[in-house]
C-alpha cells in the first residue's frame, strides 16, 4: 500500500497496428505515454519525426472546435442548465462514433454557423442605422426633403450645427458682411443648435470663413432623401424589423436545441479521437515500426501487457526500472478508507520522489480533529447524510468524490464527539442527554489538555515518520539524534508537570540536551563551531512549544461550534411565545443552524488541513511531486462506458 | 431595578467583543470580496475557489459574537434573572473581552489581506488553493489564541 513502484514500458509494434494500440491503451488508462524525444534513454535515436499534422488530426480539431462554436451559441440563446443532481448520460464507443456521422447534428452545426453570421449581419445593420437616426434626428422640425437641400445656380446651401453660445455672434458677424445671406434655426438640442444657412455664391469666402470661425460642423446627408420625418420613420420600421428577425432567429435556435446531448457527445467524441492522434507525436517511427515510452504503476503492468498481447503477437513490451533521470510521476494506492484523504495531501502537494506516503499516517489524525472541531451529533449526522445523497445522486468524480467521502468520514466522527461531549444541535437536547465524557463549556480544560495531548501524538507521529525515512534511507544516526533526543527531551520536559515523575523526568530531560548540544553540530568543521550549531538548536523548544500550543484550535473551535449553536437555540427559544412567534423560532433554527454548519464546517476542514499542513508535514515532507496522469479517456459533458463486447 | 455599576462593565466588554472584530471581519471579507470579484471577472468558474477564501476573515465576527454572547449569558442579559454584579467583577468581565475584541479587529484585517493575495493565486494557479488558505490561516491562529484566552478566563470568573 501507500506508493506503488512505477515501472518504465518501452513498447514496440508495427506501424500498422499502431492506431488499434494507441485505441486500446486510451481504454486502459493506465500508462502514463512520454514524449521519445523528451525521454533520457532515447538520445541516442536521432531519427524522430517531428510530426507532421495528420489529415484525421485536422478533422478532430476542426469539429471540435465547430461544436465547441455550437454549443456556446446554444447557451447564449438558451442556457444550458444542468440538474443540480443531474448524471450525465453514458455512450459506448460505438455509439459516440455513429454520432460523428449523424446528418442531423452536422446540418445543425452548419446551420447555427450561418445564423451566428447572419446575427453579427443584422448587428452591423442595427448600429449603421442608429448612427443615421442620430444624424437625422435633430432635423424632424424641418419639413423639406433631403434632396431638395441643394444650392442653386447662384446660391450655397449649409447644413450643420454649432455651439448655442456661438449662435448669435455668428449671425452677428455674418449679417455685418452681407445681407444676401439667409440664417434659419432648426432646432436646438442641448448644447447644440441646428443651423440652415443659404448665401449668394459670391458670398463663399465670407461664409467659410464664418463657419469655420465658429466650429460648424457640417451635417453628414449623403443617401438621405426624403424630408426627416419620413426618413426616422423609416429608420425605426427597419429597426424593429430586425429586431423581429433576431427574435425569429431565436426561435429558430430554439427548435434545434434538442439536438444538444448529440452535439455534446460529437465534442467529446473528437476530444478523445484528437488526444489519440497528439500522442503520435510522442513516438519513434521508422518506416514499418514505432516505439513507444510510458511510466506504468507496477500493479498494472500485467493488465497492460496481456491486453496488448491478447490484441497481436507482434509487439515487444519491456518494463525496466526507472532511472534517476526520469521524471518519474507519483502514484498512491491506499485502502479505501484512506483513499479520500489523499485529496487532503494533494491541495498541499503530492509526494515527490523520496517522500513516503504521509496519507495512511494522516488520515486518522484529520479523521478525529475533524470531528473534535465540529463535535456536534446533529450537525455530523446531517454532513454525513447531505455528503452521501451527493455522493449517489451526483455520480462526481475525482477530487469531488475524494471530497464528498472525506464529509461522509468527518461527519461520523463529528457524530462521535458530539455524543462524548452531549451536542445535539447546539444544547437542543442537553436537558436530555447527557454527555457520555464532558461538556466542554463547563470544565474547558481537560479539553484543553486533550488538545494538546492529541498535538503531542500528532507531532510525534511526524517526527516517527522522519525517523523511519532517516533509518530507511540509512542515517540511522540522523535518527536518533535528530528525532529520538527531541521525542525524549519533550516527554521528558512534560513529565516534569507531574510529582511523581519529577526526579527522573529531570535527569533525563538534562541527558536530552546534552545530547543535542554534543551531536546537533555534527555536520560543522571545527570543535568551536559544533559546540556553537549545538547550543543554538536548543531554540527550536520554542518551534516544539508554538506546535503544541497550536492544537488550543481544536478546543477553541469545539466551543464556537456549541456556542453558536447555543446562541440560535436562545434566540429560537425567546421567539417562542405564540403561533407567529413559533413560526419564526422554526426558521431561525433552520436557518441558523444551517449556517453553522457551513460555517464551522468550513473552520474544521481549514483549521484540521493546517494542523496537517503546518504541524505534521513540517516534520517529515517534502511534497514537490507529480500525480501520475494516464492517458486515458477524458470526456466533459457524457460518461464514457465500455461497450459490451469487449 | 437597580442597575449596578458592574453590570455596566460587563455590557460594555460583551459590546467590544462583538463590534470590533465584527468591524474587522467586515473589512476582511470586503477586501477578500473585492479581489475575488476582480478574479471572477476574468474566469467565472472560480466562484467557489474565491468564496472559500473570502469567508476565512469572517470568522473573527462570529468569535467576537460568541465571546459577548457568553458574557451576556452569565451576567444573565439573556435568558433573564440580572446577576447582581460588584464593579470589580464587572472590570474583570470587560478585561476578558479585550484579547478577542482587539486581536479579533486587527488579525481579520490582516487576514483579509492575506485572503485577497490567496486569491491572487487562485488567479493565476488554481490548484494551488490549498497553499493560499494555509497563508490565510496562519493569520487566525492568534484570533483562535484570543478567543481561547477570552473563554478561558471567562470561565475561570466563576460567575
Amino acid at each position: 500500500m501507500a506508493k506503488v513502484e512505477i515501472k518504465k514500458l518501452s513498447l514496440i509494434g508495427l506501424k500498422s497496428e499502431e492506431d488499434e494500440i494507441i485505441k486500446a491503451l486510451h481504454k486502459l488508462g493506465s500508462v502514463e505515454i512520454i514524449d521519445v524525444k523528451s525521454d533520457p534513454e532515447s538520445e541516442s535515436l536521432t531519427k524522430v519525426e517531428s510530426n507532421v499534422l495528420t489529415e484525421d488530426y485536422q478533422k478532430y480539431s476542426t469539429l471540435i472546435s465547430k461544436s465547441d462554436f455550437t454549443l456556446s451559441f446554444m447557451d447564449r440563446v438558451s442556457p444550458y442548465k444542468k440538474g443540480l443532481f443531474e448524471e450525465k448520460a453514458s455512450y459506448t464507443e460505438n455509439e459516440m462514433k455513429d454520432m460523428l456521422d449523424d446528418s442531423e447534428a452536422a446540418l445543425v452545426m452548419d446551420k447555427c454557423k450561418s445564423l451566428d453570421d447572419e446575427l453579427s449581419r443584422l448587428k452591423n445593420e442595427e448600429v449603421k442605422l442608429t448612427n443615421t437616426l442620430q444624424t437625422v434626428e435633430p432635423w424632424e422640425p424641418m419639413d423639406i426633403r433631403f434632396d431638395a437641400l441643394k444650392g442653386t445656380a447662384s446660391s450655397n446651401l449649409y447644413l450643420g450645427s454649432m455651439q448655442k453660445v456661438y449662435y448669435q455672434d455668428f449671425i452677428d458677424s455674418l449679417k455685418q458682411e452681407s445681407d444676401r445671406i439667409y440664417i434659419e434655426k432648426i432646432n436646438e438640442v442641448k448644447e447644440l443648435v441646428y443651423v440652415l444657412v443659404m448665401a449668394h455664391k459670391d458670398d463663399d469666402g465670407i461664409v467659410d470663413e464664418a463657419l469655420k470661425n465658429y466650429s460648424f460642423a457640417k451635417a453628414d446627408t449623403a443617401g438621405l432623401k426624403n424630408t426627416p420625418k419620413e426618413e426616422i420613420s423609416d429608420i425605426q420600421e427597419k429597426l424593429s424589423q430586425i429586431n423581429q428577425k433576431r427574435e425569429e432567429i431565436n426561435q429558430e435556435v430554439l427548435t434545434m436545441i434538442d439536438t444538444r446531448p448529440k452535439i455534446q457527445i460529437i465534442n467529446d467524441y473528437a476530444k478523445v479521437l484528437l488526444d489519440r492522434e497528439e500522442q503520435n507525436k510522442k513516438l519513434y517511427k521508422t518506416d514499418y515500426t514505432f516505439m513507444l515510452k510510458g511510466f506504468v504503476p507496477v500493479t498494472f503492468t500485467d493488465k497492460v501487457e496481456k491486453t496488448l498481447k491478447e490484441m497481436t503477437d507482434t509487439i515487444s513490451i519491456e518494463f525496466t526500472d526507472v532511472t534517476e533521470e526520469d521524471d518519474v510521476p507519483t502514484y498512491l494506492e491506499n485502502k479505501k478508507l484512506v483513499e479520500p484523504f489523499e485529496m487532503v495531501t494533494n491541495l498541499y502537494s503530492p509526494p515527490s520522489r523520496e517522500d513516503l506516503d504521509p496519507n495512511p499516517t494522516m488520515a486518522p489524525f484529520f479523521f478525529v480533529f475533524f470531528g473534535l472541531m465540529l463535535s456536534d451529533a446533529g450537525y455530523g449526522l446531517v454532513i454525513t447524510l447531505g455528503a452521501l445523497f451527493l455522493l449517489k445522486k451526483m455520480k462526481p468524480q475525482g477530487m469531488m468524490k475524494q471530497l464528498m467521502q472525506l464529509m461522509v468520514l468527518g461527519g461520523i466522527s463529528t457524530i462521535f464527539w458530539g455524543v462524548m461531549f452531549g451536542g445535539y444541535f447546539g444544547d437542543l437536547l442537553s436537558n436530555y442527554i447527557k454527555p457520555i465524557w464532558l461538556n466542554p463549556i463547563d470544565d474547558p480544560m481537560t479539553l484543553l489538555i486533550f488538545s494538546f495531548v492529541c498535538g503531542f501524538i500528532h507531532i510525534f507521529a511526524g517526527l516517527g515518520l522522519k525517523a523511519y525515512r532517516n533509518i530507511k534511507e540509512g542515517n540511522v544516526f540522523a535518527a536518533v539524534f535528530d528525532q529520538g533526543f527531541w521525542v525524549i527531551l519533550i516527554l521528558s520536559l512534560v513529565c516534569l508537570a507531574l510529582p511523581a515523575a519529577r526526579p527522573i523526568a529531570k535527569w533525563v530531560a538534562i541527558a536530552a540536551v546534552i545530547g543535542l548540544v554534543l551531536t546537533q553540530g555534527r555536520e560543522k568543521a571545527k570543535p568551536i563551531q559544533k559546540l556553537f550549531s549545538g547550543v543554538t538548536s536548543l531554540y527550536d523548544i520554542t518551534s516544539y512549544l508554538s506546535d503544541i500550543l497550536s492544537y488550543a484550535r481544536i478546543l477553541a473551535l469545539g466551543l464556537a461550534t456549541g456556542v453558536i449553536g447555543m446562541v440560535i437555540n436562545t434566540v429560537a427559544r425567546m421567539l417562542g411565545t405564540n403561533v407567529i412567534g413559533y413560526v419564526f423560532m422554526i426558521i431561525i433554527l433552520i436557518g441558523g443552524h444551517i449556517f453553522n454548519i457551513a460555517i464551522n464546517a468550513l473552520g474544521a476542514y481549514v483549521h484540521t488541513s493546517r494542523l496537517q499542513y503546518v504541524e505534521f508535514f513540517g516534520k517529515f515532507y517534502d511534497g514537490g511531486g507529480r500525480l501520475f496522469d494516464p492517458f486515458r479517456i477524458k470526456t466533459k459533458y457524457t460518461n464514457y462506458k465500455e461497450s459490451e463486447e469487449i | 431595578m437597580d442597575i449596578s455599576l458592574g453590570l455596566v462593565y460587563a455590557i460594555m466588554g460583551a459590546a467590544l467583543a462583538v463590534l470590533l472584530p465584527g468591524i474587522g471581519s467586515a473589512i476582511g471579507v470586503g477586501r477578500a470580496g473585492e479581489a475575488a470579484a476582480g478574479v471572477v471577472t476574468e474566469d467565472p468558474n472560480k466562484f467557489g475557489q474565491t468564496l472559500l477564501l473570502q469567508a476565512l476573515p469572517g470568522t473573527q465576527g462570529i468569535y467576537g459574537l460568541l465571546t459577548g454572547f457568553l458574557i451576556m449569558m452569565k451576567t444573565g442579559i439573556i435568558g433573564g434573572g440580572l446577576v447582581d454584579i460588584t464593579p470589580h467583577m464587572g472590570l474583570m468581565i470587560l478585561g476578558t473581552a479585550l484579547p478577542i475584541a482587539a486581536v479579533g479587529l486587527l488579525s481579520a484585517i490582516a487576514q483579509g489581506k492575506a485572503a485577497a493575495a490567496g486569491i491572487g493565486i487562485v488567479a493565476k494557479r488554481p490548484e494551488e488553493l490549498a497553499k493560499g488558505i494555509v497563508y490565510a490561516v496562519m493569520v487566525e491562529t492568534y484570533a483562535v489564541l484570543a478567543l481561547l484566552a477570552s473563554i478561558l478566563m471567562l470561565f475561570g470568573l466563576g460567575i
